[in-house]
């Protein structure tokens, strides 16, 4: 059997512990606040137009939570900080 | 008695509502500012949900996002009601103003709606016949028609 060593040309792969675009915000149902709020909360925060903050809120409010933002960690958690600060349930993550 | 706000066009919105309701706001946001600089209340359920964790089954994630962003979030919500507070008389309110009104009420229904433990399907009219839920109770519906209000009259652009 060949023991002989090999140079295979491995990729080099960068060492990124913190890739770009890892996070992720999450807004939770809860039955307090309103529909309408949440739209107009969505549409005011992030720019999305009615019909892309309403089918947000639609996902939250059936499937109990939705996606609403991603990208760098500290873009997240000051979304997630802007978001408490309209009361609605926010919480950030990696993406994962 | 007549409860109405409207758009105002620019961003600004024209708000029609007797004074008394007008009074109970401003002692609204005013108690709101209270508690939210009361240490005693941090146990509050209701401060619990206006400050809820920023992340999932990772208290050491919220513990840092608390010390990181906390006192902002604090202060915007002192401000929010702060406005209130000082607007709560005028007819036709700016932008920021409206904001900080929606803001505001919002608050003080995640209180009001949590000490209630209102949920989904919660029977208000049954709510508002029990003598010690329904002051609270038709103080919530009430902010509940000032915020959809709100929400349909702002212009979120």
């Amino acid at each position: 059997m060949s023991s002989a060593p090999t140079v295979v040309d491995e990729p080099i792969v960068e060492d990124v512990v913190e890739p770009d675009v890892p996070w992720i915000v999450i807004v939770w149902n809860d039955p307090i606040n309103l529909m309408s709020y949440v739209t107009w909360v969505f549409q005011k925060l992030f720019g999305y137009p009615r019909t892309q903050a309403e089918k947000l809120m639609m996902d939250v409010h059936v499937k109990g939570k939705a996606v609403v933002a991603n990208g760098p960690r500290e873009r997240c958690e000051a979304d997630v900080a802007a978001l408490h600060g309209y009361g609605l349930w926010a919480t950030f993550q990696r993406d994962r | 008695m007549n409860v109405a706000i409207t758009s105002a066009g620019g961003g600004a919105v024209a708000v029609d509502l007797p004074e008394d309701l007008r009074d109970l706001l401003a002692s609204l946001a005013k108690q709101l500012a209270e508690l939210i600089d009361d240490p005693d209340a941090a146990d509050d359920p209701g401060m619990a949900r206006l400050f809820p964790p920023a992340a999932v089954d990772d208290p050491m994630e919220a513990l840092g996002f608390e010390q990181l962003m906390g006192d902002a979030i604090r202060a915007g919500k002192r401000e929010s009601a702060s406005i209130v507070r000082a607007t709560a008389h005028q007819k036709r309110l700016t932008p920021d103003e409206t904001l900080a009104w929606m803001r505001c009420l919002n608050d003080i229904r995640l209180l009001i709606g949590t000490r209630l433990d209102v949920r989904e399907d919660t029977d208000f009219e049954a709510m508002v016949d029990d003598p010690l839920l329904e002051q609270a109770a038709i103080v919530y519906v009430s902010l509940s028609e000032l915020v959809e209000m709100l929400s349909r009259a702002a212009d979120p652009s």
